[in-house]
């Protein structure tokens, strides 16, 4: 299991690296290697989520009602499947950070002197025995980011959820 | 052209479902040429065990899946044909459905308000005065009261929760109600109240209901006419009574003798019978056939068998 | 609560959800989720305290002495096992050789009704239907020589043909080998079939017990009255009577007899004062104000008049 948890998690870096050298470094072949490979896991999940709320006994109880396929997307379906999707969105994000640390600290991504957390760390590195704190204060960062989101995406879930409404 | 005595028809309906791919594919028949007949105010219960296709039957006839062959007639219309707007439309101002599940059915994220008066949202009524003053009249004949209406399906217990499902199925005041399993989910003490008051809103609206269970002692109860379902078929069809007190088909009779009474004399001495199809009918020379015995009496039959059946109610 | 069970009976706990039946199994066999605690009393096995063995004695007594059946024999067998290793499990675990446990299950499939015994040994149990997979469970019950069989609910996954069968299994079972059965469930036809004696379980406290011909036709307490009153069976024409309401909560249980507020019956003393056992015979017990000497005279529901009535009709014709 760790064997195939460790290739899985290397196999969204393949094709970044391969864009990242193709076009270059900078900003766009950034944002292009990031949504090249980005959407599928959102795209197979919302498919997932679709499919399993679309044979609860509600939705079929509104489709004998007539509701339109619209109703039945966006009042039935969606926002009982939503609650994963956020939080996957929300993962996103400091995941998206972490793969631009990522890329710019083997020195693919951004170069110096734009700046970025990766490009602090692959700067702080070098300097880490002298000015350790070059390399502890990104990596603090982008480790309270990832909580940060994290935290907000089940606030969000719960949030959006009437069943938990008011629970602590 | 199709019988003015019944509101609903059902003729030669079969329900396939497919599985698997290529050569491994398999075609299941749920529903295998399944007819009966509903007259006005009536109520048909359908009974058979798991997987015997009696909630396959009752969605396929409100088109919930679309029949693989056969007919269904409302009130001599059709609605086994091509899906168009005005047969959905026509479909849901006549039919409406109750499910088994009292917490699956009703979406968490909807106040009862909400789902009760969806129904109505979705025939065009806009004024929202209209639709609280509606809803709150039917959560009355529930059995619930106006304050409900604001909270969520979560907070409701089992019972309740089915009767905002059955206020959900009323208010559009259909002529027909498929009622799929709507006890079976509920604790002994709750079952009684919610079929009773099915029974009251069935007089009060003289509605037509298709009553689908497991429970044939609930189904007995409740219904005028039965029909038992085995494998896909429709093996007997008969007043209440008649089959009680007259089952034909060994599968019927099977079933009968497998019910628990509350009663440990007659259940002390109880003599449960088995039915295994391959071995209770003889096929091979002469096919069966749903042929009426006595009236009203249909059962599912060979012509040798029907002799015998018609020899043993001494006709 | 207490109830006691004697050997080679089949007592019935009946009651509806959340009346504390499955609850009061849970605390006999040890398995309590960790937040419950009991508070008294003792649960005596053979002269032995249950609530005071030690963690490590329980587990040998749990499948040993007593073979437990749940509800859902899906999710009580382990879906990537073969059943055969699920039956010989407990052998094997108590230091029976490999054939001799094999031997052992095998024989246990044939008696519990389970065709082709050999073949169906390395099978897992998604290749079983819901009815031989019941088999199963109530075979690796078995398979621990146990003395006291608890059958939780055991066919309310059920169709009613394949109840039957399980049912009748149960009681072969119960009468080859001696056992004592503990019967939950809710459904009073199956209590009609398998029980000698019957506790009626509200809130979390037996209301009524007495033997199974007392319950069905001389029942006391109102909740007796009412759960027998509020189900159709195969003759009932007339209106049921419905239980109003629904079962209290447990968290803030009412005060005085639980049941009152859906009682009615109900006197103002029901609503102050938890009522007394009254002994009504040498098996028959129910606590309900209404045998209080004081109390006023009830008519038991027509429906459930009519019915006894019918039992009893029945009971003369067979002699």
């Amino acid at each position: 299991m760790i064997i195939t948890d460790i290739v899985f998690n290397h196999l969204d870096e393949i094709p970044l690296i391969l864009i990242s050298i193709l076009f270059g470094s900078g900003m766009f072949s950034i944002i292009l290697a990031l949504t090249v490979t980005g959407w599928i896991g959102t795209a197979r999940l919302i498919r997932a989520q679709f499919y399993r709320f679309k044979g609860r006994e509600y939705v079929l109880a509104a489709r004998t009602l007539g509701v339109s396929d619209f109703t039945l997307i966006f009042r039935h379906v969606l926002p009982n499947a939503i609650g994963p999707l956020i939080t996957r969105a929300m993962i996103a994000i400091p995941g998206a950070i972490f793969s631009e640390s990522f890329l710019a600290y083997i020195g693919l991504g951004i170069k110096p002197p734009e700046p970025s957390i990766g490009v602090l760390l692959s700067v702080g590195q070098s300097v880490l025995l002298q000015y350790p704190y070059q390399t502890l204060f990104p990596a603090l960062l982008i480790s309270v980011l990832m909580i940060a989101f994290n935290l907000f995406a089940n606030g969000l879930r719960d949030a959006l959820n009437p069943t938990r409404r008011g629970e602590e | 052209m199709a019988d003015a005595e019944y509101i609903l028809e059902v003729k030669h309906l079969c329900q396939t479902f497919e599985s698997g791919r290529g050569r491994k594919k398999i075609t299941v028949k749920a529903v295998d040429d399944v007819s009966f007949s509903i007259r006005p105010s009536e109520t048909f219960g359908l009974v058979g065990e798991s997987g015997c296709g009696k909630t396959t039957t009752g969605r396929t006839i409100i088109r919930l899946y679309d029949p693989a062959s056969g007919q269904v007639f409302f009130n001599g219309r059709e609605i086994s044909g091509r899906m168009t707007g005005e047969l959905r439309r026509y479909l849901t101002d006549n039919i409406a459905m109750i499910f088994q599940d009292p917490i699956e059915s009703l979406n968490p994220r909807m106040t009862i308000e909400e789902i009760i008066g969806e129904g109505l949202r979705v025939r065009g009524v806009k004024d929202k005065q209209e639709i609280r003053r509606r809803v709150n009249e039917m959560l009355c004949k529930v059995g619930l009261t106006q304050e409900h209406a604001t909270r969520y399906p979560h907070e409701f217990s089992g019972g309740q929760r089915q009767r905002i499902g059955i206020a959900r199925a009323m208010i559009t005041q259909p002529k027909l109600i498929i009622a799929d399993e709507p006890v079976s989910a509920l604790d002994v003490s709750i079952q009684a109240q919610v079929i009773n008051l099915l029974n009251d809103l069935k007089e009060e609206m003289g509605l037509t209901v298709l009553f689908i269970a497991h429970n044939l002692s609930v189904v007995k109860y409740f219904s005028d006419r039965i029909g038992v379902m085995y494998f896909g078929k429709l093996v007997e069809v008969a007043r209440g009574d008649d089959l009680y007190k007259k089952p034909l088909h060994p599968y019927t009779r099977s079933l009968l003798s497998a019910i628990p009474e509350p009663n440990p004399f007659t259940e002390r001495s109880r003599r449960r019978i088995d039915y295994d199809p391959k071995t209770a009918h003889d096929y091979s020379r002469e096919s069966p056939r749903m042929v009426e015995i006595e009236q009203e009496h249909f059962v599912y039959c060979s012509p040798s068998e029907e002799a015998a059946y018609q020899k043993q109610l001494g006709l | 609560m207490s109830f006691e069970l004697r050997r080679g009976e089949t007592l019935a706990i009946v009651g509806e959800s959340g009346s504390g039946k499955s609850v009061s199994i849970k605390s006999i066999m040890g398995i309590l989720p960790s937040n419950a605690v009991v508070e008294s009393g003792s649960i005596e096995y053979d002269g032995m305290d249950l609530t005071k063995v030690s963690e490590e004695q329980f587990h040998k007594l749990r499948g040993h002495r007593i073979g437990l059946i749940f509800q859902d024999p899906l999710s009580a067998l382990n879906p990537i096992m073969k059943i055969g290793k699920q039956i010989t499990e407990v052998r094997r675990l108590s230091g029976y050789g490999k054939k001799e446990a094999r031997a052992r299950a095998l024989e246990l499939m044939e008696a519990v009704g389970i065709p082709d015994p050999e073949k169906r040994f390395d099978q897992y149990p998604f290749q079983f239907s819901g009815g031989m997979r019941q088999r199963i469970v109530i075979a690796i019950a078995l398979a621990g020589d146990p003395e006291i069989l608890i059958c939780d609910e055991p066919t309310t996954a059920l169709d009613v043909t394949v109840q039957a069968r399980i049912l009748e299994l149960i009681n072969r079972i119960k009468q080859e080998r001696g056992l004592s059965v503990i019967f939950i469930t809710h459904d009073l036809g199956v209590v009609a079939n398998v029980a000698d004696r019957v506790n009626m379980m509200y809130a979390g406290k037996i209301v009524e017990t007495g033997t199974s011909e007392e319950i069905f036709l001389e029942p006391a307490h109102p909740y007796t009255w009412a759960l027998l009153s509020s189900m159709p069976d195969l003759q009932t024409h007339e209106r049921l009577v419905a239980i109003p309401g629904t079962p209290p909560n447990m968290i803030d249980p009412p005060k005085g007899d639980a049941f009152a507020a859906r009682n009615r019956y109900a006197m103002k003393i029901d609503f102050e004062k938890e009522p007394p056992i009254f002994k009504l015979s040498d098996t028959h017990d129910a606590a309900t104000w209404l045998l209080h000497p004081n109390a006023p005279a009830v008519e038991i529901p027509p429906i459930l008049r009519e019915r006894i009535e019918r039992m009893k009709g029945e009971m003369g014709n067979r002699g």
